[in-house]
Parts: structure tokens; C-alpha cells; sequence
């Protein structure tokens, strides 16, 4: 159930001046957030939206608040010091972006790390928000959260963008965990440039403790992709002395070779700020560790492209 | 001779930290200084001495133009008769050529404020047997002869639009070494440069914050003849430059009126605009029919310099204060009012320019200009900038001041600040400028963090010279420039966004 203000006004200094009504049957997004001008997710300026939802539940989650998608419990609808969010009827819990002040009061109490005060955006709504901006980006990356959970809408977002005469110039990339099984990329490919998918571990056992999943349909997503030529690159969150030991590195790198070596790999430095009090039994990850896993990997026979995260002065 | 007067050019012949060429400027600052400034009218002098209007201590006797933009493919192509010296016969000797000329050119600096376009001037001379490695040998040498021999930043090499051997080479040299002079502007023309350039200039940026990027079709409406980028954006014609830069202080103007904002902008603001008419006329017919500059300069008789392609610079600073300081409520930068008050006091000013009569310019006017403050200037804003620390998200920020850039013909700065992980992605970079330009940017520069080159107002300054400076002294004019803007700005507190200095001939920081 997707109750969080569904039908509502959707409003606020991120995404809109002014509320919208949403058309019934119109495709729509849950949107976490948007950062309208970004360098790090993906080559040249980038519109980022991420969105809410995840279906992995990852220790190291730098976004712990986009993971879950809100049940309408209304545990939050009290605390809220604005009376941003209410009750209007049972099984829905509306937000209003007005008076909200982004305290994020609400996050810290929901029991399922989900956030109320997300915007349910009509695809035809962004396309709009993306217009004023379109000659300053080479593209849009959506990220979250898992994107590819609302694939659907996202595919109609993205057809929007390509069939659009002042928009057709700009690249689609979403940023996945790659679980969404091939039958349900395929809708997608036609309007989607690439795909920039996160392999936690090659070992299945270190897979599961990271993420609470295994990594099959990880691997299976990877391959499918790469042949469908939509892999823009692998990317592996480098937590020291866990992701970085000699044997797991191995394996990485001979599961991505196999399936083709020249593919772009990025590294992540793992860092604390946005992380919850469970990750924080691992230290933040130094540039040394990072420069020693990239040389790993390239003596390995990859390809490695850089990495985000890393405060090097 | 004053008694004060004596005991100023003895702290400027004793002071210690001084080079030789350095005592020898200031001496001259002295000399001029003790004249009288040319007649003016009782409004005209109180408009001085209230800092409504000032002259930016261009000082009272003007004997050189403020910019000079000579032509230097004339002197290249026909050798020069006063420097005995023959046409050039290759790109080593058409180099050579020009490090001799650049010698003679002076300007309110002393040194020159243009180099050329390095690549239109050097590529008549290229062939296919110059490889990059021997081209960027040449660059460099170059490159080391400016640095050490003309110590200001305000000197400005151009290079652009066509893609080309020779503008690459200068970009390739300009990043590895990452020198405060040349100040370096790439010209950028949608339809005729190459993505490829555009790229090269980006990642030129992420390493060492230059170059500076101008669009070109913009520009070339406002002077068909051509022109050159120089000192702090200043666009000005080629073969020509600009007497004197005069500027309006319009925070002091905004605080001066009493009344409505239509009453502003029929009464008193035309009032100001016409007293800065008056200083810059008496500053112009001081230089060509006194000190008769353009008489007797060889750079004029040989062809280099046209004195009819002179224009003289209306500039104008703090107009956000006083945008601001009219509402009291609404804020430039923020509110939708603002910016269209800020629109229409633009529009009062440039139309006054547009028509008003000038003596001895190029087509009879003065050209407007964003002034960007020089290093003294606390609490003014820059030209027609957003205040520092009041800077709305990029794009928005662009697009808030875009829509003025193209009433100022002889430039408009405003400088964006990056996160350091556009150093990564120099992409990035060419796309916020290419949409810039889209939306009618006249010029932009960006000053992305983590680099020891930055950019305070227009020109360089290396951050670890600065830590310097005090101890040692500056082999580098503008580094002390930078020092007074580092403590007055706060900009080592805000790298990513840096401020407003024109240039302030003082060397105070040496001298005090
Ligand atoms: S506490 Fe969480 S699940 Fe419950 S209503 Fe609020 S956001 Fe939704
Ligand atoms: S962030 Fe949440 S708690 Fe804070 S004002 Fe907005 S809705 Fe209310």
C-alpha cells in the first residue's frame, strides 16, 4: 500500500511552487529527493532523483530513510511540530509540503525507516521540474532507494525525456541493486542509457551479511545488462578489512572479467554520515585503502574508472 | 614640497619588502598624485570625495590609457619601424616578436593588460611539422617569460573559438603549470569550437581554476571588429581598449535618495549617472588633449592601436545593496521583484550610456561595465553580483543574473563556486557553462575548491603565496592585491566562492 499523500497537494521548494493534482491512472514516482545539479552520479552534470524504497536492507545504507515504503502505521502524524502530517481517513497518511521544515522528526520514529514527507510526483510534473534545467545537464541519474522497484513509472519518465524535443538530448541512468529480474529490465532498455549496478560481494555469504540477500539475481542482472550493452559500470562500496580482502577481491574480479573486462568499474569509499548506528562498527574508509583495492582490481584485469567518496586534499 | 609629501616617498624608497620596479611605480603614484585632478563642477567633486563616484586612484593626470589591446598581428606581419624590427619569419621568431612588444605596451598597471589571442597571432606560422611536444616547449618558455617578467595578473592571454594545435598547447602548458600569470580566457562559439575544446578548457579549470570562459557571438555583436578579454573580464575592442574605467557606486546612490523607487529611477539615479559622466569626459579629454597619449605613441602610427576604436568604461557596483536597501524587504537573488528592479535600474543606466555623447570614444559612447570591486570595497557587492554568502542554487544563480549580461558591452563577471568533486568529472563543468551561455551569459568563470590557484575578482592568486607574503614580500603585484581581499572577504574562510577586487594600486600591505 502506498499511502503517504497520494492525491495530495504536492508542493514544496524541491520540486514545485504549486500544487498538483494527480490525474487518476497517471503514471507517478515516489520521490525521496532531488538534487538538481550534481558531478558524482555519472559523467557531466546530472538532475539526481532519488526515490523512496528499497528492497534490500544494507548495513552500510548511506540513505537508511529512503528504504522503507510507509504503511500508514501513523506513528509519526503526533510528532510532527508543524502539523505537516495528518490522518485524513484510515490507511492514509497525508503530508503536506507546506509547512513541513525538513526536521525529519518523522524519520527518526518510523519503525520501518520510512519517510512520510516524500512527494508522489506525475511523471508529466517532472518533466517540467527538468525543462528550466535542460541545457546545463548532460542527464538525469535516478537513484533512491531501489529506482527500478517503481520501474514501471520510471520507464514512463524516461520515455517522456526521450520523446521530448528540448529533452531527447539528455542521458538516463539509474543507479540499482540489480535485483529486478530481466523480464522487467526489458520494458526499461528501450529508453534507458545505462545502468550503473552495485555489487556488494562476489562471495554469496559475505552477499547475504551485507545485504540480507543473496547475490544470484545480482550476477544474472549483470550479465543481462552487459549483453543487452546498458551496463555503464559495477560499482563496489569498499569496506576495509570486509570487501577488501585478498580472497573476496579475487572473486570479484573473476565473476566481472567473465562476464567482460572492459566493463567500467567504480569504487566507493565507505563513509558515516547518513549511516545508522549499525554501521558504524566499521571504520570510514581511508584513500589509501581505496588506491590499494583499484590497483588490485586493474593487476586483476579491470577496469577502473575512479571512485566517489574519497576525501583525498 | 609638503613636508607629508616627503615623508611619502621616503617610506616608499625605504620600504624594504619593495622590489626596485615595485619603489619605482609607487614614486610615480606619488608624482601624479600631486597634481591637480582636471576641473570639475562643485557636484562632480563632492560625488568624488563622498565615494559616489570614484576612479578607482587611476590618479588625477592620466597619461596612458586604462587598457590597451593592440593589434599585434600587424606588427607580426609588417615588422615594426620604430623597433627596428623585421616582419616575423617563423612561430619562434613571431614569439620572440612579441615578448619584445609586450615591453613597450603600457596600460594603468604598467604592464601589459592583453597578450592576444595567442592563436590566431601564431597559427599563420604553424605547420604540420610542429608536433605537440615541440609547440608546448615553445609554450612554456613563453609561459615563463610572463610569469617572470610581468608580474601582474591582470595580463590576459585569449585563445578560441576554432580548435586549433596552438590553443591546445596553451592549455595543455596553462594546467601544468599553473602559474598566476597568464591570466588565461577561452573564447567559446557554439557553432564553430569543438566540444573537444570546450572539454580541454573544463578539465583546465578542475586543475587550476583558468581559463576563464567568454561567449563569443555574444560579444562579437557588440564589437564587430573584434575584441580581447582582458584585466578582470573586461571585454573591449581589439586594436583599441579604453581610456578610463570610471565607476558608480550604487549602494552610496541607493543611500543617498529619500522617496519612492519611481522617483529613484527618474531623479535621482539619472542625477548620478550624469556626475559620472562628467568625471569620465574631464578624464578623457585630460588624456587625449593634454597628456595627448595617442599622439605620440608609435603602437598608434604603426597600426597597432586605433585611437578612435577607444572607448571609455561606465562601471557600476553594488547593485544588489541597493536593489535590497530600495525594497528593505525583498532580496536580489531571492525574490522575483528583486530582479526586476534590478532590470530596470540596468536599464536606466545602460540606456543613459547607450545615448549619451562622449568625447573621443569609439562611435561617440561609453560602454557600460560590472565592476568588481577592488580589494578596500567591504560590504559592497561586485558589479551586478549576488552577494557573497546569499548565493541561490547554481543553475538559479545563473539564471538570476544571465538575463543583464548582454546590456554590458564591456564586461560582466560573476564567478561560481564548485565542490571539489568536479575534478573528477570535468564534464560537469562544460555543461554549466554551455548552458550558461544558452541562457545569455555574457562571461564565466568558476572557482572550484581544493585549488591552490583561485580567483579573487578576475585574476590569480596563489594561496600558498599569500602565506607568504607578509614575510617575504611578493615578487607578484596582484598576490598583495589578494592579500588585502584574503583578510577584507573572508576568502579563505569561503574558497568556493570568491569576491570582488579590481586592483588597488597601493601595495599597501608593503608599504604600511
Ligand atoms: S511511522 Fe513510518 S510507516 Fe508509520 S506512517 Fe510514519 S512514515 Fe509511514
Ligand atoms: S520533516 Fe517530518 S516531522 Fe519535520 S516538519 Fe516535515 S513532516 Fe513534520
Amino acid at each position: 500500500m502506498t499511502a503517504p499523500a497520494r492525491g495530495a497537494p504536492v508542493r514544496g521548494p524541491l520540486l514545485l511552487h504549486h500544487p498538483v493534482t494527480i490525474a487518476p491512472g497517471a503514471p507517478v514516482l515516489e520521490v525521496a529527493g532531488v538534487v538538481r545539479s550534481s558531478a558524482v552520479d555519472g559523467p557531466g552534470n546530472r538532475y539526481v532523483l532519488f526515490l523512496q524504497g528499497c528492497n534490500f536492507d544494507c548495513t552500510a545504507c548511506h540513505n537508511p530513510t529512503t528504504i522503507g515504503r510507509c504503511d500508514a502505521c501513523g506513528a509519526c502524524v503526533p510528532v510532527c511540530p508543524h502539523g505537516a502530517l495528518s490522518l485524513p481517513e484510515p490507511g492514509v497518511v497525508a503530508y503536506d509540503p507546506a509547512p513541513c521544515d525538513r526536521c525529519k522528526l518523522c524519520v527518526t520514529v518510523c519503525p520501518i525507516d520510512a519517510d512520510p514527507a516524500i512527494r508522489v510526483v506525475p511523471v508529466d510534473v517532472l518533466v517540467e521540474e527538468i525543462r528550466p534545467l535542460a541545457r546545463f545537464l548532460s542527464g538525469v541519474t535516478v537513484t533512491g532507494g531501489e529506482p527500478t522497484i517503481q520501474a514501471g513509472a520510471l520507464a514512463a519518465l524516461f520515455a517522456a525525456l526521450k520523446a521530448d524535443a528540448g529533452l531527447g538530448h539528455l542521458t538516463t541512468l539509474v543507479d540499482t541493486n540489480g535485483t529486478l529480474p530481466p523480464a522487467r529490465w526489458k520494458p526499461l532498455l528501450p529508453v534507458l542509457d545505462g545502468a550503473m549496478v552495485d555489487l556488494k560481494a562476489a562471495s554469496s555469504d559475505l552477499h547475504q551479511r551485507l545485504t540480507g540477500h543473496d547475490n544470484v539475481a545480482v550476477k544474472e542482472t549483470i550479465r543481462f545488462l552487459s549483453s543487452a550493452g546498458k551496463l555503464a559500470e559495477v560499482r563496489l562500496l569498499v569496506v576495509e578489512g570486509v570487501t577488501d580482502t585478498d580472497e573476496e577481491l579475487a572473486a570479484w574480479a573473476e565473476f566481472v572479467a567473465a562476464v567482460d573486462p572492459g566493463i567500467p568499474v567504480r569504487l566507493m569509499a565507505f563513509r558515516h554520515t547518513g549511516t545508522r548506528e549499525r554501521a558504524r562498527i566499521w571504520p570510514e574508509t581511508s584513500p589509501e585503502a581505496v588506491d590499494r583495492v583499484q590497483e588490485r582490481l586493474t593487476a586483476l584485469g579491470l577496469t577502473a574508472v575512479g571512485s566517489i567518496g574519497v576525501s583525498r586534499r | 614640497m609638503s613636508s607629508s609629501f616627503q615623508d611619502q616617498v621616503s617610506a616608499v624608497v625605504t620600504a624594504p619588502k619593495l622590489t626596485y620596479r615595485q619603489r619605482l611605480q609607487q614614486l610615480a603614484l606619488l608624482a601624479e598624485g600631486a597634481l591637480p585632478y582636471p576641473k570639475l563642477s562643485t557636484a562632480a567633486d563632492g560625488a568624488m570625495e563622498s565615494g559616489l563616484v570614484s576612479d578607482l586612484r587611476e590618479g588625477p593626470a592620466p597619461y596612458r590609457p586604462r587598457y590597451l589591446l593592440p593589434d599585434y598581428s600587424v606588427a607580426l606581419r609588417n615588422g615594426s619601424e620604430f623597433l627596428e624590427l623585421e616582419p616575423a619569419t617563423d612561430l619562434e621568431d613571431a614569439v620572440a616578436l612579441l615578448e619584445i612588444l609586450y615591453h613597450h605596451v603600457p596600460s594603468i598597471t604598467t604592464y601589459p593588460v592583453y597578450f592576444g589571442d595567442l592563436d590566431a597571432l601564431l597559427m599563420p606560422y604553424w605547420d604540420e611539422s610542429w608536433t605537440p611536444e615541440r609547440l608546448d616547449r615553445v609554450v612554456t618558455r613563453l609561459w615563463r617569460f610572463l610569469d617572470r617578467t610581468i608580474p601582474d595578473a591582470f595580463a590576459h592571454a585569449n585563445i578560441g573559438p576554432i580548435d586549433n594545435p596552438v590553443a591546445r598547447s596553451v592549455l595543455r602548458v596553462d594546467r601544468a603549470r599553473a602559474q598566476v600569470v597568464p591570466n588565461l580566457t577561452l573564447k567559446w562559439d557554439p557553432d564553430t569550437s569543438t566540444e573537444a575544446l570546450l572539454l580541454a578548457a573544463a578539465e583546465g579549470i578542475a586543475a587550476v581554476n583558468k581559463p576563464h570562459i567568454a561567449n563569443d557571438p555574444l560579444i562579437r555583436r557588440d564589437f564587430p571588429e573584434g575584441y580581447g578579454v582582458v584585466s578582470c573580464y573586461n571585454t573591449l575592442p581589439l586594436g583599441g581598449g579604453s581610456h578610463t574605467l570610471t565607476r558608480l557606486n550604487l549602494k552610496v546612490s541607493g543611500e543617498r535618495h529619500h522617496g519612492s523607487i519611481e522617483r529613484y529611477l527618474d531623479e535621482t539615479l539619472p542625477a548620478h549617472i550624469e556626475l559620472t559622466f562628467e568625471i569620465i569626459e574631464a578624464r578623457v579629454r585630460y588624456l587625449v588633449e593634454e597628456a595627448r597619449f595617442y599622439e605620440h605613441s608609435f603602437l598608434v602610427r604603426e597600426g597597432l592601436l586605433h585611437p578612435e576604436r577607444f572607448t571609455a568604461m561606465f562601471g557600476i557596483y553594488g547593485t544588489a545593496e541597493l536593489v535590497n536597501g530600495l525594497f528593505g524587504d525583498k532580496r536580489y537573488g531571492k525574490d522575483a521583484e528583486a530582479a526586476e528592479l534590478t532590470r530596470r535600474v540596468i536599464d536606466v543606466i545602460a540606456s543613459r550610456v547607450e545615448r549619451r555623447e562622449m568625447p573621443h570614444c569609439r562611435n561617440g559612447r561609453a560602454t557600460l561595465h560590472a565592476q568588481s570591486g577592488i580589494g578596500e570595497d567591504v560590504g559592497v557587492t561586485a558589479g551586478a553580483r549576488v552577494p557573497i554568502g546569499e548565493d541561490p542554487e547554481l543553475v538559479d544563480h545563473i539564471l538570476t543574473v544571465a538575463p543583464h549580461h548582454h546590456r554590458f558591452a564591456s564586461g560582466i563577471s560573476d564567478i561560481f563556486a564548485l565542490e571539489s568533486s568536479v575534478r573528477a568529472n570535468p564534464a560537469a563543468i562544460a555543461d554549466v557553462a554551455r548552458g550558461a551561455f544558452a541562457h545569455g551569459m555574457r562571461e564565466i568563470t568558476f572557482n572550484v575548491e581544493g585549488c591552490d590557484l583561485v580567483r579573487v575578482t578576475g585574476y590569480m592568486v596563489r594561496l600558498s603565496d599569500i602565506e607568504r607574503l607578509r614575510a617575504e614580500g611578493s615578487r607578484i603585484n596582484s598576490t598583495v592585491l589578494g592579500a588585502d581581499s584574503v583578510e577584507n572577504w573572508g576568502l579563505l574562510d569561503r574558497v568556493p566562492r570568491v569576491i570582488s577586487t579590481e586592483f588597488d594600486p597601493r601595495l599597501g600591505a608593503l608599504i604600511r
